[in-house]
């Protein structure tokens, strides 16, 4: 039996969201108070020799993100901090457990992660349709503006930091950083060629440091606490907690935070209380629709960015989609497909053109075309092609549930 | 004359059985609009912001929520531009793409059914078909009297209690059929 351990989580359910005093008897802003005793790049270096990865999707290393912000363009004027609170991938929604329950927490991550790359100015992109979480952070930043953690020399320290926060309209692709960018900028959310690199070229073309809230929300903890601290939690390569957000046909469907290295079977029976019914387990679509299936072979693999990785699955968001024996793996590959359609903004020709002849030869192969073996090998070559040769990242994970969910599933996806 | 009509039509919508289309198409639609609610004028909205391009989705959410329609009109789109110093065609491309804004009129109640993954899974499918049914109308489309505006979304980020809708800015989990049906006979008085 695993337990949950909660870290970045520890608040929720425990303070009132809505009052800073409940957050700082809670030994809030005490990692913002030392951060700011320390130097910037001592900061940096401590993120990095903590070992914290991106929890947005693609695990990057913090520590080198910020270290690339901080150094590159010396004579720059201004430099940014984007959080990434777009968080809009199917079946995640750890973001929103955060923002609603602990807004103090990723806004506090924010402030250290400001000074420690000397940004004096950051927006947090949030999603327009996540009011509570809008409402929560809205509170949360005046109430830390009141308390002079936010602002002209935030508690004496001479540093300034200013947030914004900024809402989002309903574009999924406006989560990549890039398209963040752009959106940031009162544009429509098209994405920009890489590189260069928000690291380089961020918002208003000022180097910029895009982390995700559950990344910002781990700095506070590594700070206050320190770096051997956080090293004892997860595995070697892939250091600390992550937060899992399980849904489908278990008991106990929701939001886990875990050592890194816990496996899926202990999520879904340890954690999740089981399946529901006692049924079977069938599959599991992990990382939302930019995720991949597996079958019940991967229950007991460690979920690490890197093990996943090797064994062809991905860690993603964190999101768990768990089906029973009965459901369709057919219907949700689907689905995913469906997403990427209508997220496509259709400026590159092999995504806009690939994800809606996905979704066609999706339909045909359940409509008695004769020979579905070719076809499902053609369209799992399409979205490679797809991959290779589109703009952004969202061209490129259509291949990801298609080509896992060929591989475990070949048969129900070719029958009907 | 006319606030009496008015006041007969609204007790027939408030009929709980009643069916928005079924009385609606009878009455016209200028009748049944709702009451714009505290609304500010286009110029109060926009001095809340810095005229700086990057508060242009800031802006359009702001104009869009004030108006009773729940959209953004040619007039708003033309002062946004205006406002910025933009020109209105680029404005318009922005509202045309992202998809919480609308160009059109909407209804007073925006609902946003998901039909993201593990909605489909916990049987959204469902809980679409019975919106479409009860309120007469299909995903996109507003009930003639603009109470309900139904539209489709991915992942509302409330997975654990799947399947999920929006109604404006509040969240319904675990549907079924007796639970969409109490909270929209509770959205038709309100
Ligand atoms: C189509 C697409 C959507 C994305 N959506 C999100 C999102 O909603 N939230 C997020 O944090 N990262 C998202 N990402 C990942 C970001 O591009 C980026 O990697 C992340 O913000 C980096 O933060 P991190 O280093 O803290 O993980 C998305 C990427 C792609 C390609
Ligand atoms: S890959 Fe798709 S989403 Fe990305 S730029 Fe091309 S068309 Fe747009
Ligand atoms: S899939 Fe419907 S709320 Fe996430």
């Amino acid at each position: 039996m695993i337990q949950e351990t909660r870290i970045t989580l520890k608040n929720v359910g425990n303070i009132n969201p809505e009052s800073i005093d409940d957050y700082l008897a809670a030994e809030g802003y005490q990692g913002l108070k030392k951060a700011l005793t320390m130097e910037p790049f001592s900061i940096i270096d401590e993120v990095m020799d903590a070992g914290l990865r991106g929890r947005g999707g693609a695990g990057f290393s913090t520590g080198t993100k910020k270290k690339f912000t901080s150094r590159s363009c010396q004579s720059c004027p201004q430099r940014y901090v984007v959080v990434n609170a777009d968080e809009g991938e199917p079946g995640t929604f750890k973001d929103r457990i955060i923002m609603e329950n602990d807004p103090h927490l990723y806004i506090e991550g924010t402030i250290i992660a400001a000074y420690s790359i000397n940004a004096t100015k950051g927006f947090i992109y949030l999603r327009g349709e996540y009011y509570d979480a809008i409402r929560m952070t809205r509170k949360a930043i005046a109430d830390a503006y009141a308390k002079g953690y936010l602002g002209k020399n935030i508690l004496g320290s001479g540093f300034d930091f200013d947030l914004e926060l900024k809402l989002g309209a309903g574009s999924y692709l406006c989560g990549e950083e890039l398209t963040m960018l752009e959106s940031l900028e009162g544009k429509r959310g098209y994405p920009r060629i890489k590189p260069p690199f928000p690291a380089e070229k961020g918002v208003f073309n000022a180097p910029t440091l895009v982390n995700n809230v559950e990344t910002l929300s781990t700095i506070p903890l590594i700070i206050a606490k320190g770096k051997e601290w956080y090293l004892q939690f997860g595995t070697e390569r892939s250091r600390g907690t992550k937060i899992f957000t399980i849904s489908g046909k278990v008991k106990k469907p929701g939001f886990y935070e875990v050592q890194m290295g816990a496996t899926l079977r202990q999520l879904i029976w340890d954690l999740a209380g089981g399946m529901i019914g006692d049924k079977p387990f069938k599959a599991a679509l992990m990382g939302g629709a930019a995720g991949t299936f597996v079958d019940e072979s991967m229950l007991d693999e460690r979920m690490t960015y890197d093990n996943l990785k090797e064994k062809g699955a991905t860690l993603g968001s964190g999101a768990v989609i768990v089906l029973e024996e009965g459901d369709s793996v057919y219907d949700m590959l689907y689905n995913c497909l469906r997403f990427f359609k209508h997220e496509s903004c259709g400026k590159c020709v092999p995504c806009r053109v690939g994800t809606t002849m996905l979704v066609k030869e999706t339909e045909m192969l359940r409509k008695g075309v004769r020979d579905k073996k070719t076809l499902l090998d053609q369209m799992v070559k399409e979205a490679g092609l797809m991959a290779s040769s589109s703009l952004c990242p969202l061209g490129q994970s259509p291949i990801l549930p298609l080509k896992s969910a060929a591989r475990y599933f070949t048969s129900e996806l070719m029958g009907g | 004359m006319a606030a009496v009509f008015h006041c007969i039509i609204q007790i027939f919508i408030t009929f709980p059985n009643a069916k928005e289309t079924a009385l609606c198409t009878v009455i016209p639609v200028r009748f049944c609009k709702p009451n714009p609610y505290g609304n500010m004028s286009t110029k109060e909205i926009l001095d809340k912001f810095e005229a700086r391009q990057d508060n242009l989705l800031m802006i359009l959410h702001a104009l869009q929520d004030n108006h009773p329609q729940n959209y953004l009109t040619e007039e708003a789109l033309s002062d946004a531009a205006k406002y910025l110093k933009l020109t209105k065609s680029s404005v318009y491309g922005v509202a045309k793409y992202y998809s919480m804004f609308s160009l059109k009129p909407r209804g007073k109640y925006i609902i946003r059914v998901c039909v993201s993954p593990v909605c489909e899974l916990m049987k959204g499918k469902e809980v679409l078909a019975q919106l479409e049914e009860t309120l007469g109308i299909i995903a996109g489309e507003t009930t003639p009297c603009g109470r309900f505006s139904l539209e489709i979304a991915e992942c509302l980020g409330q997975c654990q209690e799947a399947p999920s809708m929006m109604i404006n800015d509040k969240v319904f989990n675990h549907l079924d059929s007796k639970k969409v049906n109490e909270v929209i006979s509770k959205y038709r008085h309100k």
